[in-house]
């Protein structure tokens, strides 16, 4: 059976591809988590005013520019600054990349991306969350 | 992977040379397009396929695979058509 590394933990995924969003949450289901997921910028910062995530895998560029995935980092970090956020790109752009690491990003994906290195990337997270978990009792 | 061409290290070896360069818009819409489709690909069958109990990918979870390569084949035929060169005037 599929490790369930996400037990008690929730994730939120951000993506303007609806497959994705569905097929994702379907993924890390599977891995145990509590999933919730928005395929805009603007429904992704009203998601995350009723959720506490503890992981965000964000879009960084999405078709709709008026909400971009920088500008829901920035909502997440204000309102959850625990939660561990992931930015996923599909370019080549180290100063959007750079500018999400210095607003508290933890780590970047390049899109396209196979679920395996998501998945070790999310159990390297999870591992940080639970030492941290213990740590603070 | 397609099979791999015969000549394609000395095609990759010819661009690198002569330095032809795809301009970054022809890449932004590569990326958006093509590379959302293949991630969403990857999402639709890993979801059923990677981890410890893979399992069948069910009949309409295939059309969507279906539907996402055709995306991207449609694409490439918009890009096509838009990177030709314009016929020469006169």
């Amino acid at each position: 059976m599929t490790d369930k590394i996400g037990k008690g933990l929730i994730i939120f995924i951000l993506d303007d591809e609806k497959d994705t969003c569905h097929f994702a949450k379907e993924f890390f289901i599977k891995r145990g988590f509590e999933v919730y997921t928005a395929s805009s910028g603007k429904a992704a910062v009203n998601t995350i005013k009723k959720i506490k995530p503890d992981i965000a895998l964000l879009d960084i560029r999405l078709a709709e520019k008026e909400v971009t995935g920088l500008d829901v980092l920035k909502s997440i970090k204000e309102k959850h600054p625990a939660c561990c956020c992931v930015m996923v790109t599909y370019m080549d752009d180290e100063e959007i990349i750079k500018q999400a690491m210095e607003m508290g990003a933890l780590d970047y994906l390049k899109k396209p991306l196979m679920p395996l290195e998501i998945e070790k990337t999310i159990k390297k997270i999870v591992k940080k969350i639970r030492k941290g978990a213990k740590q603070n009792g | 992977m397609a099979n791999p061409l015969s000549d394609e290290a000395q095609i990759l070896e010819k661009i690198k040379n002569e330095n032809i360069k795809v301009h970054p818009l022809v890449w932004h819409l590569i990326d958006h397009y093509i590379g959302n489709d293949v991630h969403a690909l990857q999402f639709i069958a890993g979801s059923h396929i990677v981890g410890d109990d893979p399992e069948p990918i069910p009949v309409d979870h295939g059309k969507k695979i279906l539907h996402h390569c055709d995306e991207i084949r449609k694409f490439l035929i918009k890009l096509k058509e838009a990177t030709r060169e314009a016929p020469k005037k006169g």
